[in-house]
């Protein structure tokens, strides 16, 4: 698993119940809301908190990027299009 | 899509309402019916109009004695489309309704009101909405027998207000900021209607705008033939930003209310998105631009806001451009980019 997805997984556990995971490690990708159950709030908290543990800027994402966001993966996939610009700029 | 529906309404208050009722009972109850108009799409837990009663009866006592006229057209409405008095506030009141919290309202439209020469101003908007409105758009073209104003609003099935033109060249546009505690009031869709009503110039709407107990927060873009404002709305406070050239999204642009706004931090992302974009297209616009070239700004995303589907996400669901000093109104209905304009004018 690459460091985006490990940091990424953590932050989706740390909002879930130790029941809802079952000892099984998070799926990449498994609906964050039909599978997890992460409600609008949640997914604002864990976008926030992976911006603060990648050192990615709020300011890039909005609230259409938050709408296409399923999965973990998709989460992956955000915070590497950013780097990625940024690195490019 | 078929042209959208136009009424012509004359009289003293109870009758317009009245007018109103008879001309859209039809579309009215069936639009109440529908979900209770909606909002149980919208509602994270369905609710019912007995179970608003006591909302509803706060924000009529307020209603009542803040706007009296539009109190006696609302229950002209009622009387004209046959259905309760507290259905006919509902169909005012369902922004306030549905309220906010940090999570997950959006809030989205676009305002920018700029000089027109040789004379005059544009003032223009996308009107960016969830529940897929669309289809309950309507223009009322409202001439006060008592006191001879002259009023064109563009709103929505049984919405008395939403925005518009007058007759004295005073145009107003609309958008939803988020922040203060909404409270028991006059939504400020019937406030934009009360102020086309009676006021002639900007310094009058602005009078009118402190008399009122309003029930929510709002920025309104209003212009005359010598000035345009933003003013901005929160919980009894109003700010007032004045310029020549006025651009306005969703999040507040008051140093001072910027601090409560309540829009969540993705939306407010958007919504700067939006106002730069708006600005830039602005800024490129010729001088002796016209309508269509106005238009054509709410044609371009980020602006123009797509649908993903889902009915609970604002999405843009029309566009206008007001010439508030020729009494001109051009609206799309739907997405500008795949719909036709249609042309509303207030008559003589």
């Amino acid at each position: 698993m690459s460091e985006l997805s490990t940091i990424i997984s953590r932050n989706i556990a740390a909002l879930l119940d130790r029941s809802a995971l079952n000892g099984q490690p998070i799926n990449l990708d498994a609906d964050l809301l039909g599978h997890y159950g992460l409600t609008s709030l949640n997914m604002v908290l864990l976008i926030t908190s992976v911006c603060e543990d990648t050192e990615t800027e709020l300011t890039k994402i909005t609230e259409e990027d938050l709408s296409r966001l399923h999965t973990a993966r998709d989460i992956v996939a955000l915070v590497q299009s950013i780097r990625n610009r940024r690195a490019s700029a | 899509m078929t042209a959208i529906t136009s009424l012509q309404l004359a009289g003293e208050p109870f009758s317009i309402g009245r007018m109103h009722g008879e001309a859209l009972g039809e579309e009215i109850r069936r639009f109440l019916d529908d979900d209770l108009c909606r909002l149980n799409r919208l509602l994270p837990k369905p609710t019912s109009l007995a179970d608003l009663k006591d909302t509803v009866a706060r924000h009529r006592e307020v209603i009542a004695r803040d706007t009296p006229d539009l109190f006696a057209e609302i229950r002209g409405l009622a009387a004209g489309a046959g259905i309760d008095l507290d259905a006919a506030l509902l169909l005012q009141l369902r922004r306030e309704v549905m309220g906010y919290s940090r999570i997950p309202t959006g809030g989205d439209c676009t305002t920018l009101c700029r000089p027109l020469p040789p004379g005059g101003r544009v003032l223009a908007q996308t009107i960016d909405l969830n529940g897929n409105l669309d289809d309950q758009m309507v223009v009322m073209e409202i001439t006060h027998s008592v006191t001879g104003s002259r009023v064109l609003v563009l709103s929505f099935t049984g919405l008395l207000g939403y925005l518009g033109l007058n007759g004295y060249g005073v145009g107003i546009g609309i958008n939803l900021v988020l922040g203060g505690p909404w409270q028991p009031g006059v939504p400020p869709y019937l406030a934009i209607r009360h102020l086309l009503d009676r006021c002639a110039d900007v310094e009058s709407c602005l009078a009118c705008l402190g008399g009122l107990q309003l029930a929510s927060s709002r920025s309104l873009t209003i212009c005359d033939a010598k000035q345009a404002v933003s003013v901005e709305l929160l919980h009894g406070r109003m700010a007032v930003i004045r310029n020549e050239q006025l651009v306005h999204t969703n999040h507040f642009l008051f140093e001072d209310f910027a601090a409560e706004d309540g829009l969540n931090p993705f939306s407010h992302n958007s919504s700067v998105l939006r106002l730069q974009a708006c600005r830039d297209r602005l800024g490129r616009l010729p001088q002796r631009a016209g309508p269509d070239d106005v238009m054509n700004i709410f044609c371009h995303e980020p602006i123009r806001v797509k649908g993903n589907g889902d009915c609970r996400r604002e999405r843009t669901v029309g566009a206008v451009v007001m010439l508030p000093g020729q009494g001109r109104m051009h609206v799309r209905r739907g997405d500008p980019a795949l719909s036709a304009t249609q042309t509303f004018q207030l008559h003589a």
